[in-house]
């Protein structure tokens, strides 16, 4: 009988087209390098359904074999605590791995093969991958691979992912593995062993009706886990008279770990005290007096490095997309209406141009946030400011994405996939937009320019403090409201895990990879946008500014703005356009107000085309943003997103007859609480999924609405 | 006395962890088991939380968690 089924099974392996192995260890083993050394350049990055923690896939073929790949979140144990212990742990009891490949630290044996033997439970082949063993080998520690093969009856290969040591040995191992398909032993202490072979011969006949495997099953009765004993009892699998064979879980941890130990005195031989230059880091990152300063530091050259370095690309790309690109694909489309020229060109190409131009941005962002992720700084980060954020019930890892925020809204959103728990995650995304970005800037800029010329600093520096202030009770309230959001389901335990330089190749592809799922799941939202927007704007076509559909419809209207102080229409027709991008409240105002002289139809026919002319000044600006960006870094602490721009005086003028200082202010706040520009939004759809982007835009609406009527009732109450 | 009473560069022995399940096994598995030893390294710069050596292991916890964690001196 065994022997069939087991031929039966081997079989079946083969025939499928693809054997799926799962990469399973714990958090900061190295599994995705070593999945990427695997597969050379195949790696898949995506989201696991429903959440916001990132799968990686690769497919590799060996001996004409497709293997598909999956590395799996990482995890402590297989009793979940956290969202990806569960994602991991639901994996292996749902979609049953062909193999399990157990990632392993050679540096931390220890602690790495509890998960190994809570992995062998599950009944699945499997292969150790030593990783980092490079690095131990550097520490002077020396592993017996045959003793511990031997014990586990699995395959052991010592590797590097970083390195790309050991990868020809680990394909041969999986390739074994899954043919030989012997499963690994499950060992335990003498007096746990006995009981727990009690207790699987007394589960075996029902071993089809169990819906786990069966030693899977015989552990979880053996640590008394209630959860598992009911379910059985339920079932009339077994009696209560079982729990005499049980122990208490915290009686099997320690008996595991006493038996782990006295395993890695037999195989382990150290002759140095490993870890030294970590302890040696950590005493000056993470001092008493320097680590928060050095922290500081540490922030501000990320956050300049990404905005300052990436500016000049993004005007350059938006620049080449719309002025060149968009010029000449509509010239070429000569015989076409005007309207439908101006569709392609503002709402499509312009869309497109939007999309792309965060491609800088966002670039050299993921390679920071990767940097600091990947060298195991991030986690110090934490570590340094955790006590302010947990006043606020957050862990310390969310004051990144926030401050992120203040430069652009769409890395930070996505820099809320480090944290750790789902509800970290939410809270920090639901905060972001309410930090003002470097784009709501030049619109605080122009009105305060305008209107409050001798403390224009202080009502610019107000509205961050404001929109920071907003997004803490929010978050104080969201929880006091919403119940799951309050419970702690993570109190903050974290790994400082050792500090490693992460290669650059493997940093720039991944870096890759992020940015590929940005283009393609942020362009549909986008281009939706864009189309909505432009019919608004520019219909009917050829209508003057005022007599547009964007002009009728803000007509109607601009009286609910009445109690926030700006019931103009001209006001009230830039919050649309402030969706497609912040800085947009500009231009708009800038058209309504002194109205089409230069714009649309005069510069058309003045417009020349010149491609050969063109196309050296495309490749002339392309130079200039490389001098631009280094320039950038030389001029090291101002920060360029930041300068002014040229100021407009007659547009100026023209903003006196329609705002009074008090509803100019009621403005700026309005644009600072409002919905998020467009990229933003698809972001956050991306991350968060539908109903919470609803519930977001909702909110701020209420909360720009509310918060800037009341500023300007209570305003009107002094100035009387 | 409890963890968070712990000085700077000193190692414990674990007496008894007083935590609620969840927690408690998590803390387990991650190796800080009743007779197991903790090495204090540092203190955030703001007092809270903790760092700690467990196993070689470096793991940070916050001072609600500590105060759970009943030690001893290591002799």
């Amino acid at each position: 009988m065994f022997r069939y089924r087991h031929r039966r099974r081997q079989i079946d392996v083969l025939k499928k087209n693809s054997i799926k192995v799962a990469f399973v260890g714990n958090p900061n083993v190295g599994k995705t390098a070593l999945i990427n050394a695997l597969s050379g350049s195949n790696l898949k990055v995506g989201n696991w359904p429903g959440v916001t923690v990132e799968k990686k896939e690769a497919n590799i073929v060996i001996n004409n074999q497709t293997f598909s790949l999956v590395d799996l979140p990482g995890a402590y144990s297989l009793n979940p605590f956290s969202l990806e212990e569960k994602i991991t742990r639901d994996f292996l009891i749902n979609e049953r791995p062909d193999l399990i490949v157990n990632v392993v630290d050679s540096n931390q044996l220890e602690k790495s093969l509890f998960l190994t033997f809570a992995l062998s439970e599950f009944e699945i082949p499997m292969v150790i991958a030593l990783n980092f063993f490079d690095e131990m080998v550097k520490n002077k520690t020396e592993i017996n691979i045959k003793k511990l093969k031997d014990l586990l009856s699995v395959e052991v290969v010592p590797t590097s992912g970083v390195k790309k040591i050991g990868i020809d040995a680990l394909k041969e191992a999986i390739y074994k593995a899954i043919n030989e398909r012997t499963l690994p032993n499950i060992l335990f202490e003498e007096s746990l062993d006995k009981k727990f072979k009690q207790i699987k011969d007394m589960l075996k006949d029902k071993k089809d009706q169990l819906g786990y495997p069966l030693s899977f099953v015989a552990a979880r009765v053996l640590e008394r886990d209630n959860q598992m004993i009911n379910e059985l009892i339920n079932k009339k699998l077994i009696d209560k008279s079982i729990l005499d064979l049980t122990v208490d879980n915290s009686t099997y941890i320690e008996s595991r770990y006493k038996f782990i130990s006295s395993i890695c005195k037999k195989i382990l031989v150290k002759h140095k005290d490993s870890y030294d230059l970590t302890q040696k880091i950590d005493s000056i990152l993470l001092n008493k007096f320097l680590g928060l300063p050095l922290f500081l530091i540490m922030m501000f050259i990320v956050f300049k490095l990404t905005f300052d370095l990436s500016k000049p690309f993004v005007d350059f790309t938006s620049y080449f997309i719309n002025d060149y690109i968009g010029k000449y694909v509509v010239y070429s489309l000569w015989f076409l209406p005007d309207i439908f020229k101006s569709l392609i060109k503002e709402a499509i190409i312009g869309g497109v141009g939007s999309v792309i131009s965060f491609f800088p941005l966002i670039g050299i962002f993921f390679l920071f946030i990767s940097i600091l992720e990947e060298s195991g700084y991030m986690t110090r980060a934490a570590f340094l400011i955790d006590k302010l954020m947990s006043s606020i019930g957050l862990s310390g890892k969310v004051f990144i994405p926030l401050i992120l925020g203040f430069g652009c809204n769409v890395p930070a959103i996505y820099a809320t996939r480090g944290l750790d728990s789902q509800k970290d995650r939410l809270l920090a995304g639901l905060m972001i937009p309410l930090m003002s970005c470097s784009a709501r800037l030049p619109v605080y800029l122009l009105f305060t320019a305008a209107f409050f010329k001798s403390f224009k600093e202080l009502i610019i520096l107000g509205l961050y403090f404001l929109g920071a202030l907003i997004a803490i009770l929010l978050v104080i309230l969201l929880q006091l409201a919403v119940p799951s959001l309050k419970t702690d389901s993570t109190p903050f335990i974290l790994e400082l895990p050792p500090y490693r330089i992460p290669p650059l190749k493997f940093l720039l592809k991944l870096t890759g990879f992020r940015v590929k799922s940005f283009l393609r799941k942020a362009s549909s939202v986008i281009l939706f946008t864009m189309i909505l927007v432009w019919s608004i704007n520019s219909l009917p076509y050829n209508a003057p500014v005022g007599e547009s559909y964007l002009a009728q419809g803000s007509r109607a209207i601009a009286f609910v703005f009445a109690p926030a102080g700006f019931d103009k229409w001209e006001a009230v027709a830039t919050l649309l356009p402030s969706i497609v991008a912040k800085e947009a409240v500009i231009g708009t105002l800038g058209q309504i107000l002194e109205g089409e002289q230069n714009s649309t139809t005069e510069a058309k026919s003045a417009e020349e085309y010149n491609f050969a002319d063109d196309t050296s000044k495309v490749i002339e600006k392309f130079k200039d943003s490389f001098i631009e960006a280094g320039t950038s870094l030389l001029n090291f602490f101002t920060i360029n997103s930041f300068q002014e721009k040229e100021k407009n005086e007659s547009l100026m003028n023209r903003l006196r007859t329609l705002f009074t200082p008090l509803s100019a202010l009621s403005f700026m706040i309005f644009i600072l609480l409002f919905v998020p520009c467009m990229v933003t939004i698809s972001v956050f759809i991306q991350e968060y999924g539908m109903k919470w982007t609803v519930f977001e835009i909702c909110m701020l609406l209420t909360i720009s609405y509310s918060v800037s009527t009341l500023v300007y009732q209570i305003g009107k109450l002094f100035i009387h | 006395m409890v963890l968070n009473k712990a000085l700077k560069n000193k190692r414990y022995r674990v007496v008894d962890i007083k935590l609620d399940e969840k927690l408690a096994r998590r803390l387990q598995e991650l190796g800080i088991v009743k007779g197991g030893k903790i090495h204090m390294i540092r203190k955030a710069p703001l007092g809270d939380p903790i760092h700690i050596c467990v196993n070689g292991q470096n793991i940070s916890l916050r001072n609600s968690v500590c105060s759970g964690i009943v030690i001893e001196e290591d002799k």
